[in-house]
């Protein structure tokens, strides 16, 4: 680090040593004179170098010999030359230009800047100014709402790994997520989720989610294959290209910017308070087993007859449920072993969480020359949990930038980030027995905190437990993880303009990353299927390097009609990554947290490093001509080499082409009125795969000894020899409409992308040798509508208004998949996310009672029992479409920034739900429960308690709960995938009985329609209120700069079609099966404040 | 202009150079893990088979099937116990391949041919015969000829064409076997017989004699020829023994077996008692015990097993009509089945039975080291003797010798001999020709026969041996006892003789046995595991389809049924099998056995339908 800042401080040195003639001034509007111009790009004609304006119009620069002309330009006015001369200071005032979106600037493909209107795709740019403003944790979520086509899901925990997919999902096995490119380097955005399923793990973070907010200048999104084929081989997911801040030359300027947020749970489920812990409507415990009661106390005094039901010692399911009695307040013995009145503690669940903080401070520091200059930023970003202890993060992040000019023509554009990411005590998620928010599904009404503080025994071993979850004061407490993840990315950038119209670059970058974990579970929990008593200890490292080569050359010409944008390139990139990994399966000791703390070795399972390596060599190259400014012609190509495909088929490449006709400029149509540009293209792109997949490997893994001596293991998966590369061909369309000089803007875009030669792993029957094989097949085909509206109604000095709108949807559909099968991506109880042909990408299927083609439900008319009809399509979790609304305001000072996000559509499975349903905690079927109880223990009806259904022979008086319940006759149906009546007029006979949701087995496994929700929701995302404070004001304390802002995310759900307590955007991990959740945070809220001031 | 096109020339040249000669270079290296073996010599990989098969013949998950199959362990709790269309069937299907079978096949395909191995691929494919001979017995046709290719589509072989192919690939293999100090597995690397070249050839023709017995009576309209052939080799493989190629050790020192071992490759009854010891105590589903139906043949009141003791720990006992029997068995269920009516008197005297009240499976079986036999001398003893009294072997001794030598084989194998093992072979009804002595006597705990030889259902009587009439069935009662704790090699005996009649088991699930309501049979065979009839579909259901007897008899959309009946059983009584090709009888739903017939306390043997031999 020393020496990082020893090259700031020589870098701002040897910016002064150039240091020659300097010239300043001010710029102004034409139009107002008294209104100065901040921002405005001031360049040395047939040089790269400049400066910017300050916040008073007021710019200095320094000049060489040589220097004839400086160019004044600014969004908005027509740019203006002035000759030099022998001039100290010049003051220009610039017009009002009428087109200004024709000149609009952006960043595409290889980070190449081209005028927008000769575009032959859609891409979209991303306000960046609201990132580092509404906050959140994770870069990615902050994307939510903002892009039309991109869909965002949430990380499950504020350390997780967010999900963002853009136009569909295209590949049926591997990463469906975009590109990241930052400064035009592919950086790694691995989901950190791979290893969490719906039985928990850790969640470590997605790669990109520790890009910090401060440091980006814009972001621009690559939406489809077309606007990214230069990309070839991953650009089939768009790609997500990041611009960072450079300094912007001038004066030296600090910016610093302070942002705290707090984070709360703010919308719970309904729990029901009527009745207590227990099973079948006994407050003990019931079923099979009769109640279980203490006769006597500790003392020998006989307790009232028949004694006092107990809780003690029964540490199973039954125990956790709030299926008993009527909570009417006896004494009953708690898991705790002491007495507690059976009487609701309805905030049982509330008390538990708390609210979370996160911080960020950011310093900025910028100055130099035109020629050279530097900018250097340091993040600091803490946060914690809304569960105590969970989740502390302490991130810092350092960015160095230099922009030197070496020689004449000759520029060296160099970054370097080093991110220090310590994060402690990541929740463990989903269905994770030690997850503290899964523990409200079976946490009995009856229990208060109390009796779950007391959380550990004299011996040390964990003392209360909740049926099948780990008391959460053990939880957290006992179990600790912790990873210190260091980052760093270099970028050098070598530009020679040979010509002004021809330019070569020569870039090297090198991602480096070391992540250092461990986890550590004590020795002493109870029970459980995986051996908690015994404790677990894990370390792993995991190591990644991603190298990239490039040059670049790049012709910019404009003849008399014609313009020519032509590139010509090649890079190498070498990735490497290296896992190792040693565990303990059986700790020898309490509390010692380390590799040593074994008991024998048969419990140490070491992995010596898993290797991955991958190069990736292309040749690029792209034409873009216009004619007359009103025609445009892009021609693309690109051949890559990936070492992971065997030598015949390593070599591929990826075409594009693309036309965009701006009529409304062939017939003179002025902007003022309608500016209109008609464009189309098709692209194909593909994917390699991982390494090593095609050669088989034996391992001679651990476990395969007899008699001392170690055998290897045979490959599981049989390699395919000849793989290909996956493909995805896409075609777009789109129109680009401007109407009242920009005033009205409407960008309406159809797409439709074929994947297909997918690459995929499936399973084989045992007979053949193997459990897996790779192949090449199947086909998804994703097409929709991406529509982008933008309009400013009110523009004036004093306020402005400002709307956008994003519209977005995807229908996708599996074509094809290798012999008719079916391949699983999600899982959860008995639902399945699969990939099937002929219906969307991930369709959820799922086990539901039988019912007849009237929806009456059918029962065994032998033993009541309902009938399970599996294999049953439950939906899919795409959405129907997307929208989102922003609008910002403008008055005098004060800023609003409101933006609005809406899905309509798409399923959501439930685990939670079915959990908190099958223990009795949600509200909504007390009455049922009522009646049950009743029945049985007041009338003494009960003795039958099958799966829930209990025969009911009372006299002809209707049970509550009896609905619609019929017998099934096999007979009358053709089948029962059907249920066809034979005889169109049959009647099934009605059943006598009677259905109570509180008992479990046969019940849980039969509702999975009862717990999948249409995940349609309106969101208030973000808003902010800012204030800037006036110049005069805070000018005496040598500021340019100031702002504060109220900011808020999540604040609201204005519509929602899940329970209440359940989010609509949870999801068990970011990786392909979404549309399943299980344990998950429930709705939250984030509010804060945020303040920017620089000098 | 020059000089820019000088440079672009230079710039473009050099990287054109750099990318494209270098464009697939060290690709092949790249993506090759270093660090793990793209090849391995057959040593590293052949005790893989061994291991697994041990793993999955006595797995746990595997008690609660075969040993009710067997009718001589008891384990309660689950579907396991009757019905093979769980996950226990799953695992035990895709271990034998992909465990037993995968490193077999990889030993032949990559060294068949080469001189230097020729022993060690001949050892391979012993081993791998044995293992089909095993796991064709459970389903029939599978997947042989090319099974672990890597195939998408895996055809599956009728049973005759695995059978045919065994037999001849197993004499191929012993005869290729010739000495060599280096053409063997190190000692330390084959789990089985230490790479003893000899004793492998001596495996090999045990398991070739007791494959080829059990195709002797496969029906001439099923599989023309077969029978003669197997005949043949009974002969051939018997006659070879007489040349000193089979085992000849009465101590059990020259049996097949291989030793459990802490760790890895534990002994699952073993794990079972040290790991949860109060389970096994509290939840008798998880340990089993002895099964009612063995019980009848062994217990003291009966005839007194010499290994009685060896085979089971003695229990409490029960109360009431059980309460004197310490070697109580349990039948599969002590539910009464639906409509049952008692005979007068009697009541099913195992209501309220707790787990430690019957006798357990014996020590010597638990042991942390104990040991499974794959092939004894005891059952070559019964096999010689079955072989000489069906007249297909003519040399040697008599029928009646083997017969005593098999006795005296399988009490010598756990230290009985001498008087103990005299007094039992002279007992009336174990002595050749001699009927059982029924006649109840003794009083209290000296009490015998009489009611100790009826099941619970009061009715049953299965341990009466007759005279010269039931030679042959006192073989089989032999071999089956010789056989305890083989679970697997037990029901294939069962099946294949039928002799030994049992009572039907109880908690069937519906559709999925031979069921009325609650009352099943042991099913013929294991059904295919999901995996293959998912994955593999299309050559799974051919082989439903063709190669399965009794078809044509399932209900639609699940044609694979454990009551199809494979080529070397016999027609079983409960099942009501068909002959090939025709539908089956009615099997679903099965009548609740005749129960008159079975129960005439005065004369309980007159109606059972006893096959005479």
């Amino acid at each position: 680090m020393r020496k990082v800042f020893l090259f700031v401080v020589l870098c701002c040195l040897y910016n002064n040593a150039f240091a020659q003639q300097t010239i300043s001034g001010t710029v102004r509007e034409s139009k107002n004179p008294d209104a100065t111009l901040p921002g405005v790009s001031i360049q040395v004609v047939g040089a790269a170098r400049g400066t910017i304006s300050d916040l008073n119009g007021q710019y200095s620069i320094r000049i060489q010999p040589g220097d004839k002309e400086l160019v004044f330009c600014f969004i908005g006015m027509k740019c203006k030359t002035v000759a030099i001369g022998n001039k100290t200071q010049i003051n220009v005032a610039l017009e009002e230009q009428d087109d200004v979106f024709l000149n609009e600037v952006v960043v595409s493909a290889l980070g190449i800047k081209r005028q927008n209107k000769s575009l032959t795709v859609a891409q979209q740019r991303v306000d960046a100014s609201t990132l580092s403003e509404v906050r959140d944790a994770n870069l990615v979520s902050s994307l939510a709402g903002k892009v039309a086509g991109m869909m965002v899901t949430p990380p499950a925990s504020s350390t997780g790994s967010a999900r963002i997919v853009i136009r569909g999902n295209s590949s049926i096995n591997g990463n469906n997520q975009p590109l990241f490119v930052v400064d035009g380097m592919q950086i790694d955005n691995s989901d950190g989720s791979s290893g969490v399923d719906k039985n928990g793990g850790l969640d470590m973070g997605n790669g990109v989610a520790d890009i910090n907010p401060d440091d980006i200048e814009s972001i621009d999104v690559l939406k489809g294959p077309n606007a990214a084929a230069l990309y070839g081989s991953r650009a089939a997911n768009g790609v997500i290209l990041i611009t960072t801040k450079k300094a912007k030359e001038g004066r030296f300027k600090v910016s610093i910017s302070s942002n705290t947020m707090m984070h709360y749970i703010s919308q719970w489920p309904d729990f029901q308070n009527a009745f207590g812990v227990g099973h079948m409507s006994q407050s003990g415990i019931g079923g099979s087993q009769s109640v279980v009661y203490a006769r006597q106390d500790a003392n020998g005094n006989l307790y009232p007859y028949p004694g006092i039901p107990t809780m003690q010692g029964i540490l199973n399911n039954i125990a956790s449920r709030s299926n008993g009695a009527p909570q009417v307040g006896w004494p009953y013995i708690g898991l705790d072993g002491l007495m507690h009145p059976y009487s609701p503690a309805p905030d049982n669940v509330y008390n538990f969480y708390q609210r979370a903080w996160a911080y960020t401070n950011n310093i900025a520091l910028e100055g130099g020359t035109a020629d050279n200059n530097y900018r250097v930023s340091l993040t600091n970003f803490r946060a914690n949990d809304v569960v105590e202890k969970q989740n502390i993060v302490n991130r810092n992040t350092l960015t160095l930038r230099f922009f030197n000019t070496l020689l004449k023509n000759l520029t060296l554009d160099s970054k370097v980030t080093v991110t220090d990411d310590d994060t402690k005590n990541r929740r463990y998620s989903n269905q994770s027995n030690y997850n503290p928010l899964y523990m409200y599904t079976i946490m009995p009404r009856t229990l208060t905190l109390d009796q779950l503080q007391h959380y550990k025994t004299i011996d040390g071993n964990e003392a209360v437990r909740v049926g099948d979850i780990h008391n959460p004061y053990w939880t957290i407490n006992e179990t600790s993880n912790s990873d210190n993840k260091t980052r760093l990315l270099a970028n050098f950038d070598l530009s020679y303009q040979i010509l002004p119209s021809l330019r070569a670059n020569v870039k090297y970058a090198r991602e480096f990353s070391l992540t250092k974990s461990d986890e550590f579970r004590n020795m002493g929990a109870l029970g459980g299927d995986d051996n908690n008593g015994k404790g677990y200890y894990r370390t792993q490292s995991n190591q990644f390097t991603n190298e990239m080569m490039e040059w670049l050359l790049m012709y910019n010409q404009r003849f008399e009609h014609f313009s020519l944008v032509a590139t010509l390139g090649g890079s190498r990139m070498d990735y490497m990554g290296l896992w190792q990994n040693s565990e303990i399966t059986q700790l020898k000791v309490r509390d010692l947290k380390s590799m040593q703390n074994f008991d024998d070795k048969s419990f140490v399972n070491a992995n010596d490093g898993l290797p991955s390596r991958k190069r990736l060599n292309s040749l690029y190259g792209s034409v873009s001509a216009g004619y007359r400014d009103f025609v445009y012609l892009d021609i693309t190509g690109r051949n890559d080499w990936s070492s992971t495909l065997p030598p015949e088929n390593c070599s591929y490449f990826y075409p594009s082409i693309g036309v965009s006709i701006i009529p409304t400029e062939i017939f003179k149509v002025p902007t003022r009125i309608m500016y209109g540009k008609l464009r189309t293209s098709f692209a194909e792109v593909g994917n390699d795969t991982n390494p090593y997949n095609l050669i088989p490997y034996y391992e001679l893994s651990q476990n395969n000894t007899y008699n001392g001596y170690k055998f290897a293991s045979l490959p599981g998966t049989l390699p395919k020899v000849d793989l290909k590369p996956e493909r995805t061909r896409s075609f777009e369309i789109g129109a680009d409409l401007r109407f009242l000089n920009g005033r009205i803007n409407a960008d309406i875009t159809y797409y439709k992308k074929n994947s297909f030669d997918q690459i995929l792993s499936a399973s084989m029957a045992s007979s053949s040798g193997y459990q897996n094989k790779v192949f090449n097949g199947g086909e998804i085909e994703n097409k929709g509508w991406e529509i982008m509206l933008n309009a400013r109604p009110v523009e004036t000095k004093d306020f402005s208004w400002g709307i956008d709108l994003n519209y977005t949807q995807n229908e996708s559909m599996v074509k094809s998949i290798i012999g008719n099968s079916e391949l699983q991506i999600g899982e959860i109880f008995s639902l399945q996310n699969r990939v099937v042909a002929g219906l969307p990408y991930g369709s959820m299927f799922g086990t539901v009672w039988l019912t007849d083609q009237q929806g009456r439900r059918m029962v065994n008319s032998t033993n009541g029992e309902p009938i399970r009809k599996e294999n049953t399509y439950l939906g899919n979790f795409n959405p129907d479409f997307m929208l989102s609304l922003t609008n910002h305001f403008r008055w005098h000072a004060f800023d609003l920034y409101v933006l609005v996000d809406m899905k309509k559509g798409g399923k959501l499975y439930s685990g939670t739900r079915r959990q908190a349903i099958r223990n009795g905690v949600i509200s909504g079927l007390e009455s049922a429960h009522e009646s049950y109880w009743k029945r049985s223990v007041i009338f003494g009806d009960g003795g039958d308690y099958q799966w829930g259904g209990v025969q009911f022979n009372q006299n002809g008086t209707t049970p509550i709960t009896n609905q619609n319940i019929y017998y099934y006759d096999p007979t009358q149906y053709d089948n029962v995938l059907n249920m066809n009546p034979k005889d169109p007029n049959y009647v099934p006979t009605k059943s006598d009985l009677y259905f109570w949701p509180g008992n479990v087995g046969y019940y849980a496994d039969g509702f999975d329609n009862l717990v999948i929700y249409d995940a349609s929701f309106i969101k208030l995302r973000e808003v902010s209120i800012g204030y800037s404070f006036p110049k005069k004001l805070i000018a005496k304390v040598k500021m340019s700069n100031a702002h504060i802002s109220f900011v808020g995310r999540n604040l609201w759900i204005l519509y929602q079609k899940t329970p209440k307590g359940l989010d609509p955007e949870a999801a068990l991990n970011a990786g392909n099966g979404q549309g399943l959740e299980s344990g998950s945070l429930p709705p939250s809220t984030t509010f804060g404040l945020d303040l920017k001031i620089a000098f | 202009m020059k000089k820019i096109f000088q440079s672009i020339t230079i710039i473009f040249a050099l990287t054109v150079i750099l990318l494209l000669n270098a464009c697939t270079d060290r690709f092949g290296e790249i993506n090759t893990r270093q660090d793990r073996l793209t090849s391995v010599d057959p040593s590293l990989i052949f005790g893989l088979s061994p291991v697994a098969i041990l793993g999955e013949m006595t797995s746990n998950n595997n008690w609660y099937m075969f040993g009710n199959y067997s009718n001589q362990w008891s384990v309660i709790g689950g579907t396991g116990p009757h019905f093979g269309f769980d996950g226990r069937v799953e695992r035990l299907w895709n271990n034998m391949y992909s465990g037993g079978l995968n490193p077999l096949y990889e030993i032949i395909k990559n060294y068949d041919g080469n001189p230097a191995y020729t022993n060690r691929v001949a050892i391979a494919r012993i081993w791998k015969t044995y293992i089909f001979s095993e796991l064709t017995s459970m389903y029939g046709p599978c997947p042989y000829t090319q099974a672990c290719n890597g195939l998408a589509s895996i055809p599956f072989d009728p049973e005759d064409v695995v059978y045919r192919g065994i037999l001849k690939e197993m004499k191929d293999a012993y005869t290729a076997i010739k000495p060599s100090t280096t053409d063997v597995y190190p000692v330390a690397a084959e789990p089985l017989l230490g790479g003893n070249l000899e004793r492998w050839k001596q495996f090999a023709h045990c398991i070739r004699l007791r494959t080829a017995l059990r195709l002797t009576e496969v029906p001439e309209a099923w599989s023309p020829g077969l029978a003669a052939e197997a005949k043949a080799i009974v002969a051939e493989e018997l006659d070879n023994g007489v040349n000193g190629m089979l085992i000849n050790d009465i101590t059990g020192k020259e049996d097949f077996f291989m030793q459990f071992q802490l760790g890895t490759n534990e002994n699952p009854l073993n794990k079972e008692v040290i790991a949860n010891p109060e389970l096994a105590i509290t939840d008798p589903g998880n340990f089993p015990v002895l099964h009612e139906s063995l019980s009848l043949w062994i217990r003291s009141e009966t005839y007194n097993d010499p290994c009685l003791d060896v085979m089971c720990t003695a229990g409490s006992g029960g109360s009431g009509r059980t309460k004197f029997s310490k070697y109580l068995g349990r039948p599969h269920s002590s539910e009464t089945p639906q409509n049952y009516q008692f005979p007068t008197g009697f009541s099913s005297p195992y209501n309220n039975l707790k787990y430690g009240d019957f006798a357990q499976i014996g020590r010597e079986f638990s042991r942390v080291d104990a040991s499974f036999n794959f092939f004894t001398y005891s059952e070559l003893c019964f096999i010689r003797s079955e072989a000489k009294l069906k007249g297909y072997w003519t040399n040697g001794k008599t029928a009646e010798e083997y017969y005593y030598d098999g006795i005296d084989a399988r009490c010598a194998k756990y230290g009985k001999t001498g008087t103990t093992v005299k007094t039992y072979k002279d007992s009336k009804g174990i002595k050749w020709s001699t009927p059982s002595d029924t006649t109840a006597v003794g009083t209290g705990t000296s009490k015998k026969w009489g009611s100790f030889s009826k099941d619970y259902l009061g009715g049953f009587v299965n341990c009466y041996l007759g005279g010269q009439e039931d030679n042959y069935k006192r073989i089989i009662v032999q071999h089956w006892i010789s056989l305890f704790s083989r679970n697997i090699d037990i029901w294939t005996l069962l099946r294949r003789t039928e002799i030994l009649k049992f009572k039907p088991h109880f908690g069937a699930d519906l559709n999925n046995g031979y069921v009325n309501s609650r009352w099943a049979f042991t099913p013929e065979r294991l059904i295919y595991p999901g995996n293959e009839r998912i994955i593999n579909k299309t050559e799974t259901f051919k082989a439903i389809d063709n190669y399965l007897l009794d078809k044509g008899n399932a209900p639609k959309g699940q044609q694979d049924q454990i009551t199809y009946r494979l080529i070397f059983a016999k027609d079983n009584d409960g099942l009501h099998a068909s002959n090939y090709g025709a539908i089956a009888l009615k099997a679903f739903p099965y009548d609740i056995p005749n129960q008159t017939k079975n129960r005439d306390e005065n004369n309980p043997f007159v109606n059972f339908p006893f096959v005479n031999f």
